[in-house]
């Protein structure tokens, strides 16, 4: 069960201070080609998901999996898989979020367990 | 800028449906045969051919099939034969193509078609060429599919408005019901919602009569500047309005996950430019590849405020003899989505509307509008077309 949530690396616009999901190469926002990589807090909440049955090829033994939108605190969205086995449709949006670790260029988040 | 009128003067499409035996070359061929020999125009006159596909390279190993069609056609050599590729609004580009260059004054006579064969190939190997369509470096990596993007935006409206699962289902029912009557549709039977809810899921909380069926099929339309549309035939239907415009290539880039704002750009332009409004339309045909997608376009278009969609389908508004007539075809849930050649299919069923012969016909529909979307909410075209006289 998580406790603590790790700091998810992001990209950042260093004229403009936007925010990204990575990757980028150069900002949406003010086109600048400084992108730097920058850590937010890790923390969000479940903006939505679904529980994926009927994979595309290359993701044939992961099926079910859960593909979800996490909200961070600080108001970006990113594209995440859940870390939750088994998969579940309780889970309530909004719910709080912890992001886990980035592999193979994935955000991988768990559900934080309310007491 | 004052723009030249644009006319339809011929319609085609084959059956929407599962034909493994038709290539490509074959049902391209057919439809656009039918729109030419149905305007009355010399092949060799029509000087331009915009073709629709997405993912005949993938599934089938064939490009360049615009040149491919032209010469199966025997369209004049002097002539340019162009594919376009938008994901599932690769037809509306195609329509979108031939509409800008007759306004434009460069032609007088433009062949558009779109085209697909995706029946052949396994469920996977579908689901990975309509992944294609994804940000491969984000969204794709995921797992995430089309379905997965449409589910997400399912929930949230589900959270946010009060949609219930029984409305979703309800969409696929009127479809169903709606292509009962459509001999170009794969789907002849009606189903009831019991078995719509009890159906297998495929991404929660969309299940298998949620989503469209993946379907072969061509469909085609010559195009002609409305001052010379008289030459050809004595019922031309004239496009009025015209838009296309660009949305997040990513859900999760989306400001609100439970609109799509390419379609209420893409409609902006066109009721824009027509000085028409949501209320002026008598018949839809929206791009309802899964069920909730039916509900929110419904909005966007501005058919109904935000969050309302589902109920409207509960109301009856948007059956046949409703308020706002949506996809009396059966739409791409019923009818078929052989992706390429949607937008073009959409038209066909719009243009016979407002013809009056259409098998599940809209009682005196004279202004009709045309959605088809592609990708993740990443294009979108809107045309709103209309009777003279
Ligand atoms: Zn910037």
């Amino acid at each position: 069960m998580a406790t603590g949530a790790e700091q998810i690396p992001v990209a950042r616009c260093q004229d403009c201070g936007h925010y990204f999901a990575p990757p980028v190469y150069s900002c949406a926002a003010c086109g600048s080609g400084r992108i730097i990589e920058a850590h937010l807090s890790g923390r969000g909440k479940l903006a939505t998901y679904t529980i994926i049955r009927v994979p595309p090829l290359g993701f044939e033994g992961q099926a079910p999996y859960t593909v979800a939108i996490i909200e961070l605190e600080e108001g970006l969205k990113v594209p995440a898989r859940l870390d939750n086995d088994p998969v579940s449709n309780d889970l309530e949006l909004f719910t709080p979020a912890h992001f886990v670790a980035r592999r193979d260029g994935v955000y991988w988040f768990q559900i934080v367990t309310q007491r | 800028m004052a723009r030249r009128g644009v006319s339809i003067i011929g319609i085609g499409s084959t059956p929407f449906t599962v034909m493994k035996e038709r290539s490509i070359k074959d049902m391209a061929t057919d439809a656009c045969n039918q729109a030419i020999l149905e305007a009355g125009v010399d092949r060799k006159m029509i000087q331009a051919l915009y073709v629709g596909n997405y993912i005949g390279g993938i599934l089938e190993g064939q490009e360049t099939i615009a040149p491919l069609i032209a010469n199966s056609l025997g369209l004049n050599p002097d002539i340019p034969c162009t594919k376009v590729e938008g994901a599932c609004s690769s037809a509306g580009i195609a329509l979108r193509q031939g509409y800008l260059l007759i306004a434009a004054g460069v032609y007088d006579l433009v062949l558009v078609a779109g085209v697909e064969k995706m029946t052949s190939a396994s469920t996977e190997k579908v689901t990975m060429a309509l992944s294609a369509g994804m940000d491969p470096e984000t969204d794709r990596l995921t797992g995430l599919t089309f379905p997965g993007f449409f589910a997400q935006v399912a929930r949230r409206h589900i959270k946010e408005y009060g949609t219930k699962i029984e409305h979703l289902a309800m969409v696929s029912v009127q479809n169903h019901a709606n292509s009962v009557s459509n001999p170009r549709a794969r789907f002849r039977e009606p189903t009831t919602l019991e078995q719509v809810l009890n159906s297998r899921p495929i991404c929660d909380p969309l299940k298998l009569f949620d989503c469209c069926p993946i379907s072969d099929g061509a469909a085609a339309a010559v195009l002609c500047a409305a001052d010379r549309a008289h030459e050809f035939t004595k019922t031309p239907i004239d496009i009025v309005g015209s838009g296309q415009a660009t949305g997040p290539s990513c859900l999760y880039d989306h400001e609100d996950l439970t609109t799509l704002p390419a379609t209420i750009r893409a409609a902006h332009q066109a009721y824009t430019e027509s000085g028409l409004k949501p209320q002026d339309i008598d018949v839809v045909e929206l791009h309802n590849c899964f069920t909730i997608a039916e509900i929110v376009d419904s909005e966007d278009l501005g058919f109904f405020p935000k969050g309302r969609g589902g109920f409207a389908v509960e109301e009856g508004l948007t059956a046949v003899d409703g308020k706002v007539p949506i996809n009396p075809s059966g739409g791409l849930i019923a009818k078929g989505h052989p992706v390429g050649a949607t937008g073009l299919g959409q038209l066909y069923e719009v243009v016979r509307q407002l013809r009056g012969d259409h098998e599940n016909q809209v009682q005196n529909a004279e202004i009709g509008l045309v959605h088809n979307m592609g990708g993740s909410g990443t294009i979108c075209t809107v045309h709103i077309v209309k009777r003279r006289g």
